[in-house]
């Protein structure tokens, strides 16, 4: 408007077809500020919750070996973005443009008519000094930008991980939280009937692959729990018919019976910082909390009570524990303090809840939980509300959070029917709307499992 | 001379016994793994792209160079150069762009004639057949007789119809008279006293409606998202008269560099303005000057 004003006056000598031309100028200044003004408004409350469909294009490569790693990479990539059901990987049998032109540049019309709203393009080359470089991009389809590029160097035998970095880049590009796909999986691996039940270490990436026994099955192994640093497991397993906690180093395969306790330890768990390990401690026929410094080696005793306290599992910030109590009469979920003070019950609902796990995010406490016959995975809040079931079997047991504190992964068991056939446990992921319930492929039988942090 | 070649044969002596040192503690499975952005050229390849009205066509026919071994050549170098020399890359990525005009690149001279005249013709076709439904409203301009736009119209509208049920007769006759650049000039300033109060009456509520039931179809946000309800987000779209989206800007755009969550949130807004799933928005075509611009303010707080 201040402009009209200014402009009119100074024009107004101006021979006719000049007027003319700023009368025009100026209607298209007052059309578009009225354009403005008639901007309709409309409020969008709710959408679906859909995959969101991508193409994940075989990587380009020039010679046969590094086609075959960027079509291997780009399996793996579609694999685990699809398993985490927050992505639909497309048929690559429906896409228009070649591997090699994407070189040059998506044709984002060619994405679009196969329904694709992301497009994953990659690269791979073998250098000359034996290390692998993979490259990877992430066109958003609809409005043609770039959302994430990046490459990686290493060794060649690495692209597994290579793709899992990517797929943790893309899932994080796309949902704004971080991944879990670089991770692995420590679990016990069971064989042998059931009388003579052989129970090894067993550990693998999160996908299944690269799966290896960490122990030989000549002791009875459970519960382990992997420490914040990635290097060491803590886990229960027999010495002289009793159980004690053990901290396992992967590297190099040592054992070592975690504290002269003189009874059973079991339950064992790394608080977040790993500097030292919750656990259950029977002295007397009676189970507490106990903590376990483990530069020191200094245990403190955290809860005292007559009844079983176990499951311990400590809050992000260390500044509170949650464990499992059946001090009001049937097990229920307990939060403390750090210290051990002002002991508080969060479960409410019917049944007998164990196994609390805070959640890494610091938001959520899964639970086992037992009612009405059946098993559930849950979670609730870390003050008791909010609890939801996520799962409901025969059997559900030993929930373990992905690092980002959106996947669960747990065991679940099938009864034995009369002719002793059945009853075999596997393990499971569930996300935490309590959809997209998959299995976790193991070469066999498998319990206990333990989500890593992100492998760096 | 001496005291560096020395400092240096005892510098290669540490970095061996580093290395040798090093390599048998390291696993394969745990092997490091150098990770570098290479973001910077896509941004430069993303900012120039958005602005060409109709990147879809230009890319149909880029292909065949492509296959020439003289523009994968100069390709590869920019892919190269991403990691380590960014500012290498820019010119690289501008010589690849359809309308080459940059006095750059001299060598590259020889190989940029061929692609010229090629992308020229290109570049203006695109813009056309994007504009096609905006053009019937502009031929009538040039060529008085309307009978012909109305036809033209009529056969555009009809399709639109068969996707989308809507009243047609009206709309003809309001767009032709629309089309009238006098008659819309003079309608815009006698509208713009009372903008405000005819703005309700004219787009009601029932009409935005459809509109809203298609973009929510189209929303898909990340499931088990923290904190997903308290986000709002705004994209301001420019529509064409056919209700095709033209334009979907995320209004608060500072955001998103802060904050992922948000903008995990804003590009899933985003992609269902854009989604062509969801269009055209069945909005009343007869009243486009209404819609033109239409604001979406996305908060998914009826799903928690």
């Amino acid at each position: 408007m201040t402009r009209e004003v200014y402009i009119m006056p100074k024009f107004d000598f101006i021979p006719s077809v000049l007027v003319l031309r700023i009368v025009v100028i100026l209607l298209v200044l007052v059309g578009n500020a009225a354009a403005v003004h008639a901007e309709v408004s409309i409020d969008i409350t709710r959408g679906t919750v859909e995959a969101l469909p991508l193409a994940v294009t075989d990587f380009h490569g020039i010679v046969a070996p590094e086609q075959e790693v960027g079509r291997n990479i780009a399996a793996v990539v579609s694999a685990n973005l699809e398993r985490s059901g927050l992505f639909s990987p497309l048929d690559k049998r429906a896409f228009i443009q070649t591997a090699a032109s994407l070189r040059v540049r998506p044709r984002f019309s060619d994405w679009r008519v196969i329904n694709a709203q992301a497009l994953v393009q990659g690269n791979v080359k073998l250098q000359q000094d034996g290390q692998l470089r993979v490259e990877f991009r992430l066109w958003d389809v609809f409005s043609e930008a770039q959302m994430r590029g990046r490459a990686f160097v290493t060794v060649s035998e690495n692209w597994r991980r290579v793709a899992h970095m990517i797929s943790d880049e893309i899932y994080k590009r796309v949902t704004g939280e971080s991944g879990y796909f670089n991770t692995r999986i420590v679990f016990i691996a069971e064989s042998g009937p059931t009388r003579r039940r052989i129970k090894r270490l067993a550990i693998m990436d999160q996908d299944g692959a690269n799966h290896q026994y960490l122990t030989d099955g000549s002791n009875l192994v459970l519960t382990p729990r992997f420490s914040p640093t990635l290097q060491e497991i803590t886990y229960l397993s027999y010495f002289n018919d009793e159980p004690r906690v053990y901290l396992f180093d992967i590297e190099s395969g040592r054992q070592e019976l975690l504290g002269g306790f003189l009874g059973m330890t079991f339950a064992p768990r790394f608080t977040s910082d790993g500097k030292s390990v919750l656990m259950s401690y029977a002295k007397n026929g009676n189970s507490d909390v106990w903590r376990m410094d483990l530069s020191t080696r200094k245990a403190t005793q955290l809860t005292k009570h007559a009844a079983i306290d176990t499951s311990p599992s400590a809050s992000p910030d260390g500044a509170e524990i949650a464990f499992n109590s059946d001090r009001g009469g049937t097990p229920q979920l307990y939060v403390m303090d750090g210290n051990g003070a002002n002991v508080r019950r969060i479960s409410f609902g019917r049944g007998r809840y164990s196994t609390p796990v805070w959640s890494h995010r610091g938001d959520l406490i899964a639970f086992t939980k037992q009612a009405s016959g059946k098993f559930h995975i849950g979670v609730m809040r870390p003050d008791g509300s909010g609890e939801r079931i996520l799962t409901e079997s025969f059997l559900d047991e030993a929930p373990t959070w992905a690092p980002n504190g959106r996947v669960l992964m747990f065991f679940r068991q099938t009864p034995t029917d009369s002719k002793g056939k059945g009853g075999t446990s596997r393990l499971f992921s569930i996300d935490l709307t309590g959809h997209n319930l998959r299995e976790v492929i193991t070469p066999g039988d498998a319990s206990d499992p333990a989500w890593s942090p992100l492998i760096p | 001379m001496k005291i560096t070649s020395g400092l240096s044969a005892f510098l290669h002596v540490v970095i061996i016994l580093i290395a040798w040192l090093g390599v048998p503690s390291a696993r394969p499975m745990l092997a490091p793994v150098a990770s570098i952005e290479v973001e910077i050229v896509s941004d430069v390849i993303a900012k120039k792209l958005p602005p060409k009205p109709a990147p879809p066509k230009p890319a149909k026919r880029l292909p065949p160079p492509p296959l020439s071994s003289e523009v994968v050549k100069a390709l590869e170098p920019v892919i190269e150069s991403m990691k380590e020399d960014k500012a290498v890359a820019i010119p690289d990525v501008k010589a690849l762009e359809p309308n080459p005009k940059p006095k750059q690149v001299v060598k590259k001279k020889k190989l940029e004639p061929p692609r010229k005249p090629r992308p020229r013709p290109k570049v203006k076709p695109k813009p056309k057949p994007k504009k096609i439904v905006r053009k019937p409203p502009k031929k009538p301009k040039k060529n008085k007789p309307k009978p012909l736009p109305k036809d033209e119209f009529a056969s555009v509208l009809k399709t639109v119809e068969k996707l989308n049920p809507r009243p047609v007769p009206p709309k003809l006759e309001k767009k032709v008279e629309e089309v009238q650049p006098f008659e819309k000039i003079a309608r815009v300033l006698n509208r713009k006293p009372t903008a405000r109060l005819r703005k309700v009456g004219e787009v009601s509520f029932s009409e935005l409606d459809l509109a809203r039931r298609q973009i929510e179809q189209c929303w898909s946000l990340p499931a088990g998202a923290r904190d997903a309800e308290n986000i709002i987000v705004v994209i301001r779209a420019v529509v064409n008269p056919d209700g095709r989206v033209r334009t979907a800007k995320i209004v608060d755009s500072g955001r998103l560099a802060q904050d992922p969550f948000y903008r995990s949130m804003a590009e899933s807004a985003r992609r269902a303005v854009l989604n062509p799933r969801c269009q055209p928005l069945r909005l009343p075509l007869e009243k486009y000057s209404e819609w033109r611009v239409t604001v979406f303010r996305f908060n998914p707080k009826e799903m928690f």
